[in-house]
């Protein structure tokens, strides 16, 4: 096992980035305004905090209180809809959050489906929701779910408008990660098989013992690119009228007298974006370098 | 199942499954059935022939309102296809000259390249279209001022560059070579995308100037720069996995540095790094999509905006343009896919 060591010139980047951030910012408020919305400084501090704690029982290797902490931050969430939040970037911050468990659940069902089980008519069915999720672009998705797929519940459901974007988002990046965790099953070996074999496993405790923890540590890189891309994809929300960091910025500049001021609103909205997709990118690195077993081949 | 255990069919379980589809697909429908009967018009497909008595403002071929729907779908389709095949010529040329840059630490311009790549992959499609569209391109002349010395014409609305004849020679040279490729063994599909060209160039030769609008240029650079990131990774995973001992034995042959990498670095990389490039072309083809943004008329706009609202078919429109794209994606697999062949 190796150990993970911070890396300076991330240290640096993101240093440079926040820099950049402040002396581009017309103003404090506005910044606060893109970052938090218009809600409070609270809720993100709760974050924070559940956070530090899923990392605590991560590194205790406590699978319970991951979970734990995990469907906590879900409650956490859907307790705290209201109007004025999440806005701004932690709409896209929260989404992506709410996406991971249920994307990660998704993709293992899915790949298991597709390609280890021997039920043809589930096979089938996972091989065409996978295909037609992954050939139509994602507005076309979106617009599925919003003019059509919007009627196929019943009325009186009244769902958040959050937890349609949740589904939609999950399923979405569920299907990329599949075939990611596909190339993880096609990965191992035959002896992984002999050896549960030999002691005495059934096929599902294979899967639950020996398998899945392998395939899930060994595509860690691959997994946090979908991830990454997910909460890039975020940014679509506007299209179903969600505030977020984008929308808030075409808002924010919808005023004649912010007219020339454009270029720089754009890029502190880049900016903010690059900081958290780095910072997700680092914390992977992390991941892997904590839980893999092999060490990185030098060149 | 296990690998040892002989393989058998469980009919049960599979009936089983089998009606648990069956029976969340009819709940599903029979939702939709009731939710939609307050507003829905009656499900025709007779829309599609009758005119489309809407404008597309962007188009390569010629079309005016009193043209059928389908035709209409047709441009569209077309203003995505020659958006993506531009988009995938210059991402791909941008993508291997930052690759091969940043692959090297010898190249000086190694930090450059890479933070090129760390910036663009970085940040979201959708924010790097806006900051081209709304913040470079807005700098453009306004419409009071615009910039024209007889050879461009730079507004905020297009940009037109004066090229005379050259379009009448080219889709006539274009057009002999086509039909000379018409003759050729296995070179059909050649051939017709020569003759799609000349019928297209000729088209352009009405007028002496060859007219770009704005959104069209942004949407351009925004995906060739977007795309030209993921390439260079890609180019610079393939080189770097090259094994060394190639690269002593190359030496050890007496090659020079640019031989080296041109007959023996360069082949090798190229057969990796295939199914990844293969990949990066779908995702742009699927990525023009986000021109619904900014307006462009490409297919998603045209087919699920403008449509549904003049004619109010949601179903068909959607699943229209959800076949039409899974096909282009299907179509690009089944165009490039080979026998894997191992290095």
């Amino acid at each position: 096992m190796s150990q993970y060591k911070l890396n300076s010139t991330f240290i640096i980047k993101v240093v440079v980035a926040v820099t950049v951030l402040f002396i581009i910012a017309p103003d404090f408020e506005v910044l606060r305004r893109f970052v938090f919305g218009f809600g409070q400084f609270i809720t993100p501090s709760i974050f924070v905090l559940f956070f530090a704690i899923l990392q605590y029982t991560l590194l205790k290797n406590n699978k319970f209180m991951a979970l734990l902490v995990w469907v906590l931050i879900f409650a956490f969430i859907l307790l705290n809809i209201k109007d004025g939040w999440p806005t701004g970037l932690m709409v896209n911050v929260v989404l992506t959050l709410m996406c991971l468990p249920m994307t990660f659940i998704l993709a293992l069902l899915f790949a298991v489906l597709r390609f280890q089980s021997t039920l043809l008519v589930l096979k089938i069915f996972a091989t065409v929701i996978i295909e037609s999720v992954r050939g139509v672009p994602l507005i076309g998705l979106m617009i599925f779910i919003l003019s059509v797929g919007a009627d196929m519940v019943p009325a009186y459901w009244m769902m958040p408008k959050i937890i349609t974007l949740w589904m939609i988002y999950s399923l979405f990046a569920g299907v990329y990660l599949a075939e990611v965790f596909r190339g993880g099953f096609q990965s191992i070996p035959k002896a992984y098989f002999d050896g549960a074999y030999a002691l005495g496993m059934s096929p599902l405790k294979t899967y639950v013992y020996v398998l899945v923890p392998k395939v899930v540590i060994d595509t860690i890189p691959a997994a946090f690119n979908v991830y990454i891309g997910l909460f890039k994809e975020t940014s679509l929300v506007l299209l179903f009228g969600y505030f977020d960091l984008m929308n808030i910025a075409l808002n924010y500049l919808d005023f004649p007298e912010h007219y020339d001021e454009s270029i720089k609103i754009y890029m502190m909205v880049l900016i903010l974006f690059w900081i958290v997709a780095t910072i997700m990118h680092e914390y992977g690195h992390y991941l892997f370098k904590t839980f893999s077993k092999y060490e990185a081949k030098k060149t | 199942m296990h690998i040892y255990q002989r393989q058998k069919i469980h009919w049960f379980y599979e009936l089983l499954s089998l009606a648990f589809i069956v029976l969340i697909i009819s709940w599903l429908y029979f939702n939709w059935k009731i939710n939609a009967l307050g507003y829905q018009v009656s499900n025709t497909w007779t829309f599609l022939s009758s005119s489309a008595n809407f404008f597309i403002s962007d188009h390569w071929l010629p079309f005016s309102p009193k043209d059928p729907t389908w035709y209409a779908i047709l441009i569209a389709s077309v203003n995505t296809f020659i958006l993506g095949m531009s988009v995938m010529m210059s991402a791909t040329v941008f993508g291997f000259l930052f690759g091969i840059l940043s692959a090297y630490p010898k190249y000086k311009l190694q930090w450059f390249a890479s933070s090129y790549v760390d910036v663009f992959r970085n940040t979201p499609l959708v924010g790097q279209l806006f900051f081209w569209y709304f913040g470079v391109f807005y700098l453009m002349p306004q419409t009071e001022h615009i910039y024209y010395d007889g050879f461009v014409k730079v507004s905020i609305q297009s940009l037109s560059i004066y090229t005379g004849n050259l379009f009448f020679i080219l889709s006539f040279f274009y057009l002999i070579v086509g039909i000379y490729f018409l003759f050729l063994k296995r070179a059909f599909g050649m051939s017709l995308s020569f003759l799609l060209m000349s019928f297209i160039y000729f088209n352009f030769s009405h007028s002496h100037y060859f007219t770009m609008s704005v959104e069209w240029l942004a949407l351009y650079t925004t995906l060739t720069f977007y795309t030209a990131s993921y390439i260079a990774e890609i180019v610079k995973a393939s080189l770097l996995s090259v094994p060394n001992a190639i690269d002593d034995a190359a030496i050890a042959l007496g090659l020079n540095d640019k031989d080296k990498f041109k007959l023996v670095i360069y082949p090798i990389a190229l057969k990796s790094m295939r199914p990844m490039l293969i990949n990066q072309y779908i995702t742009i083809m699927k990525n023009t999509s986000i021109g619904m943004l900014i307006g462009y008329p490409e297919l998603m706009n045209v087919l699920t905006g403008t449509i549904i609202n003049s004619t109010g078919q949601t179903l068909i429109c959607v699943s229209l343009m959800m076949c039409i794209y899974l096909s282009v994606c299907l179509f690009c697999q089944f165009l490039f896919m080979r026998k894997h062949e191992p290095i």
